[in-house]
């Protein structure tokens, strides 16, 4: 049996992020029975399994005659508890093939597929509908959320033939995306986010406004951070080959920093403006670190 | 634009090496997928282009650098740039004719009392000299037959010198200007400055200035033009004021001494030609023969113009040793200089030649050696009182001995059947001290024993096999091995380059060859024996290739080995007319004396053979005096003898022992004592030494260059030319010359310095800030 999931997560990564729990932060569209808050208090249908007791689950939801026979506490869920809707839209645009000298030797793209797994592996493993949208410069595929265990299958078999290579326009796809998000739910954007920030940032307003809780893990190579070039150097354009540029890399340093941090202090501003989360996280960083130290953070927000 | 020094020119090629630097720099860049672009695009039309402006105009400063440094080294010239004028320092080369018929008089002119063309030549140059600019320098070619440089570049020294030289009487043959112009580009080639000039100053004789004048190959003109920097000619006519004066010179054409071996108390005949080059008859002219400055004949000689007259003279040597014969015409005419000339004879004691007689008969003329002592003491044997050349002692085989050999120079052997071993060690060490040997190979000859001789010790007494005798009229063919069947066999003499056979006169030569050879004794050479020491080879052949006479040498002495003897049983040499002057002749061949050494030709080497580490002072013609001292062998070397004249060299002894006075030449050979009488060497130096020559008063012919003709080979060399000094200064004073541009390159090699460091002090901080970052 092909088991996809396994090039991607490591026995190490699967252990940290099943101890993990995800929060929403808002109110998530879905049964109020579940473990997330919802304004769909009571609507349990069908009863679907029982889980383990975590701190910092509601004490009505556990199943105290099961605690009455087994002596530990369980919590009852129902079918249609998954109270939280998510879809990870996935970048694989051209310039999301980089590949640094420190990096692994992992590419932005491989790094995001992996961040991506993680936090599809996590979602499910808590029962929540998990969707993946691809795209570059429109939206390549979309599977549409679900919760069912073997969906993480489905997920996993997207990101593996998920290719990179074109052009980008995030803000167009953004806006196209928020079409297939229109009950409330969580937008993992996993994307270096090259393009126009304004437009992205406008596209961003627009699902954020449509009810979706975004949070946007800007995925950077240590390379593209540091500008560690010296010698003479010809930069040819990841989306377009035949876009080049040989420069003499000392003599630039400074304006590309000035430009990068231009560029990502409009980014944060327009984020923060929507109350969106801005991650950058580097291609050297470990996955689980990432997510264990978000979802710290989600934790002390909340 | 031409260069001084134009081979460093092409170290402006380094400037390739900071472009290669650059190049490979710049084609080293690394490719880099980048996804970013949007970043670094923004930077593009902003700041790569002006560092790209930065980067290359640093890299022009770079190449700049040493284009510019290699330009300053070649020192670049702008010829058709005016320089700061006349003033401008100048490189001047001077070439001053010293030819015989520059000694011609120019009394006519008033206040120039006995002054020649060449005293006038000198005192110009001198002018030219000292009205140099400061900072020039000159040189001077004396331009006779081996141009002299004299030993200055300071303009007020050589002018100086030129002055001291206007005196000078001595001549020294013809104008070779070819030559003396090589040596002025030659000196100017090597110049600092870029205004070089020749000057040529000459009488123009036409024979001199006529016909082809070419330095190898090329035309003067050519030969200038070829120079980097072309030096400006001009020539500079002395003879130029003179107009169709009729001229009167006479001339000694030559002096034969005719004799090959004068000797003490023999008469010599002596011919004189004297030739009239000028205009006019000269009747009754005295003229003197002169032994060593002792008048021994005087005769009245007329000459009609443009025509000669023969002198005969007769004169006798009283002294062994070098005389000066001296014919001198006691007259003024236009060229004094070639109104005497010198002969060297060296005349000798009677020369000792010890005669051994292999076959002695009572009866006249039967013996091996009457023959022999007949040519060679024939007063002594027809009982004249006269004496002659050689005195001989004829002795029996047995007779011979070390004493015997006492004061003797010559040993012959003839017909000798054998020597005892100490007789044979006598022979060799006789012929080891630098005497001679003749061995004449008759029909006594034991030839088993003479084969023996040559391995009496390593450098024994050898030629190579000695051979039976046999009749010449059986010779081998060598072509076919068959018997020739020839009555007689004959010499071959054409060919031969042996001096004895040589100098003698056609006539005697064709005598020579008709003599009939009955019987010979056939010489084969051994190639060990070919070489030194010994360096045995064939003088004379028969007609069939066999050797008639066998050279070798042993020690300082000369070995002769004749196949036949000298009686009129192996040919009928001894009647005839031609075997007295051949048996002297080749007698003082072996005995190494030669009379007419002494006569050499202008620029040739005079070599000196006296003691070892000898000093000796050297009397030259134009009367100064060298000191000088032979080496280890015994030999000085005295070379380019280029003044006309009589060259005398004698022991320092005998200056001191007159109290250190610089003796004359007269005082030198009339005041020698007997014994330092052989210490005395003379040489006199001739147009032609002693050649034939077809037209020896070439350079008395007294007619020169008209100024067309001289303004015509002006204009052809592009030269400018002058009747005298001033006017020259004057055509020079309009002349351009090329201005070096050395100071401009230098101040832009400067700029280009200081730009380039502060370019790369003003981009290095905002690399090293943004690396450091």
């Amino acid at each position: 049996m092909k088991v996809p999931f396994l090039k991607w997560l490591t026995p190490l990564d699967l252990n940290r992020v099943s101890n993990l729990q995800l929060f929403a932060k808002g109110i998530v569209e879905g049964v109020s029975g579940g473990i997330h808050r919802s304004h769909l208090i009571g609507a349990s249908i069908q009863f679907k399994e029982h889980r383990p007791y975590v701190a910092g689950d509601e004490t009505k939801n556990i199943d105290w005659k099961l605690f009455g026979k087994t002596d530990r506490l369980y919590i009852r869920q129902y079918e249609d508890e998954t109270n939280l809707r998510s879809v990870i839209a996935l970048d694989q645009s051209g310039s999301m093939k980089y590949s640094g000298s420190r990096s692994n030797g992992l590419s932005k793209h491989q790094f995001a597929i992996r961040l991506a797994a993680s936090l599809a592996y996590l979602l499910i493993n808590q029962q929540d509908a998990v969707g993946l949208a691809t795209f570059d410069e429109q939206i390549r595929t979309f599977i549409p959320p679900r919760s069912r265990p073997n969906h993480l299958q489905v997920l996993f078999q997207a990101m593996e033939d998920s290719k990179p290579g074109q052009e980008t326009d995030l803000g167009n796809v953004l806006q196209s995306l928020s079409a297939h998000c229109r009950r409330r739910g969580l937008l993992f954007l996993i994307s270096d986010c090259f393009g126009d920030t304004e437009s992205i940032v406008k596209a961003l307003g627009i699902l954020r406004s449509n009810h979706q809780e975004i949070v946007v893990f800007q995925v950077w190579d240590d390379d593209e951070l540091d500008f560690p070039f010296q010698s003479r150097t010809m930069f040819r354009s990841l989306e377009n080959a035949s876009n080049q540029l040989l420069v003499d890399p000392i003599q630039l340093a400074k304006i590309y920093q000035d430009n990068l941090a231009r560029f990502q202090s409009e980014l944060l501003d327009g984020c923060s403006k929507q109350r969106i989360d801005l991650i950058p996280v580097r291609t050297s960083d470990s996955h689980s670190e990432i997510l264990s130290s978000y979802l710290a953070r989600r934790r002390e927000v909340r | 634009m031409t260069f001084l020094n134009g081979l460093l020119a092409f170290g402006a090629a380094a400037f390739a090496v900071p472009l290669l630097i650059h190049l490979l720099h710049r084609g080293r860049s690394t490719t880099v997928d980048w996804g970013a672009m949007h970043l670094l695009l923004a930077t593009k039309s902003s700041n790569s282009r002006r560092i790209q402006w930065q980067q290359i105009l640093l890299l022009l400063l770079r190449c700049m650098i040493p284009i510019l440094l290699a330009l300053a080294m070649s020192r670049p010239l702008i010829p058709t740039w005016q320089s700061t004028g006349g003033q401008s320092a100048v490189s001047l080369a001077l070439i001053v004719d010293d030819s015989t018929s520059m000694f011609s008089q120019v009394a006519e002119k008033q206040g120039q009392g006995n002054a020649t063309r060449f005293s006038q030549a000198c005192l110009a140059a001198s002018k030219i000299l000292r009205g140099l600019p400061n900072g020039s320098i000159g040189s001077v070619f004396l331009g006779g037959a081996t141009p002299e440089k004299l030993p200055s570049q300071n303009p007020d020294e050589l002018a100086n010198q030129l002055e001291r030289l206007a005196a000078r009487k001595v001549p020294s043959g013809e104008l070779n200007l070819p030559a003396s112009m090589q040596g002025a580009c030659k000196w100017l080639a090597d110049s600092p400055h870029s205004r070089r000039q020749i000057i040529v100053i000459s009488d123009m004789q036409s024979n001199e200035w006529k016909g082809e004048l070419r330095v190898s190959g090329m035309e003067i003109g050519e030969l200038l033009s070829k120079q980097t920097v072309a030096p400006e000619l001009a020539l500079l006519h002395l003879g130029a004021d003179r107009k169709n004066k009729t001229t009167d010179n006479l001339v000694v054409d030559s002096i034969r001494v005719n004799a090959s071996l004068t000797s003490m108390d023999k008469e010599t005949p002596i011919a004189t030609v004297i030739s009239n080059t000028g205009d006019t008859d000269c009747d009754s002219i005295s003229v003197v023969l002169l032994d060593n400055d002792f008048e021994i004949d005087r005769q009245l000689v007329s000459v009609p113009a443009h025509s000669k007259s023969t002198m005969l003279s007769r004169w006798t040597p009283k002294k062994a040793g070098d005389h000066v014969l001296k014919i001198q015409i006691l007259r003024d005419d236009d060229l004094m200089a070639d109104n005497s000339l010198s002969v060297v004879s060296h005349a000798f004691e009677p020369i000792g030649v010890v005669l051994v007689d292999g076959d002695r008969k009572a009866l006249a003329m039967q013996s091996e050696t009457d023959f022999m002592k007949l040519a060679l003491s024939p007063f002594a044997v027809s009982q004249r009182d006269r004496r002659d050349s050689f005195a001989t002692t004829v002795i029996g085989p047995d007779e011979l001995n070390e004493k015997i050999l006492e004061g003797c120079r010559v040993l012959c052997l003839c017909n000798v059947p054998n020597l005892t071993p100490p007789q044979l060690a006598t022979v060799h060490a006789f012929v080891k001290k630098g005497n001679g040997l003749l061995t004449f190979l008759g029909d006594r000859v034991v030839t088993e024993t003479y084969q023996a001789w040559q391995t009496v010790n390593s450098d024994g007494i050898r030629l190579g096999a000695i051979g039976k005798r046999e009749p010449a009229n059986v010779a081998a063919n060598p072509e076919d091995d068959s018997k020739v069947e020839k009555s007689s066999a004959h010499l071959n003499v054409r060919k031969t380059s042996f001096s004895p056979i040589r100098e003698l006169s056609k006539a005697s030569q064709g005598t020579l060859e008709k003599i009939e050879f009955k019987y010979r004794h056939l010489l084969e050479l051994e190639s060990k024996c070919q070489e030194p020491p010994f360096g045995a080879s064939v003088a004379v052949e028969f007609d069939d290739g066999r050797p008639w006479i066998v050279e070798s040498n042993l020690g300082e002495g000369r070995c002769l080995w004749i196949s036949t003897a000298m009686d009129d049983d192996d040919s009928n040499l001894p009647t005839k007319s031609v075997f007295l002057p051949l048996v002297q002749r080749l007698v003082a061949y072996a005995a190494q004396l030669q009379s007419t050494k002494g006569n050499m030709a202008v620029g040739t080497t005079w070599t000196i053979h006296s003691e070892r580490n000898t000093k000796l002072t050297l009397a030259k013609p134009d009367g100064t005096f060298d000191s000088i001292e032979t080496n280890d062998v015994g030999q000085f070397d005295l070379p380019s003898m280029r003044l006309l004249g009589n060259f005398i060299a004698r022991p320092v002894v005998a200056a001191e022992k007159q109290q250190n006075e610089v003796p004359t030449t007269d005082q030198v050979m009339k005041g020698a004592s007997e014994e330092l009488r052989t210490g005395i060497y003379a040489a006199s130096v001739s147009q032609f030494g002693l050649e034939p020559n077809n037209e020896p008063s070439l350079e008395s012919k007294l007619d020169y260059l008209e100024q067309q003709e001289v303004a015509k080979l002006a204009q052809s060399w592009d030269a400018s030319w002058a009747a005298n000094v001033d006017e020259l200064f004057a055509s020079s004073q309009r002349k351009w010359f090329g201005r070096e541009i050395w100071f401009w390159i230098w101040t832009a090699l400067l700029i280009c310095f200081l730009a380039e460091i502060a370019l790369e002090q003003w981009l290095s901080p905002r690399l090293r800030g943004r690396r450091a970052s």
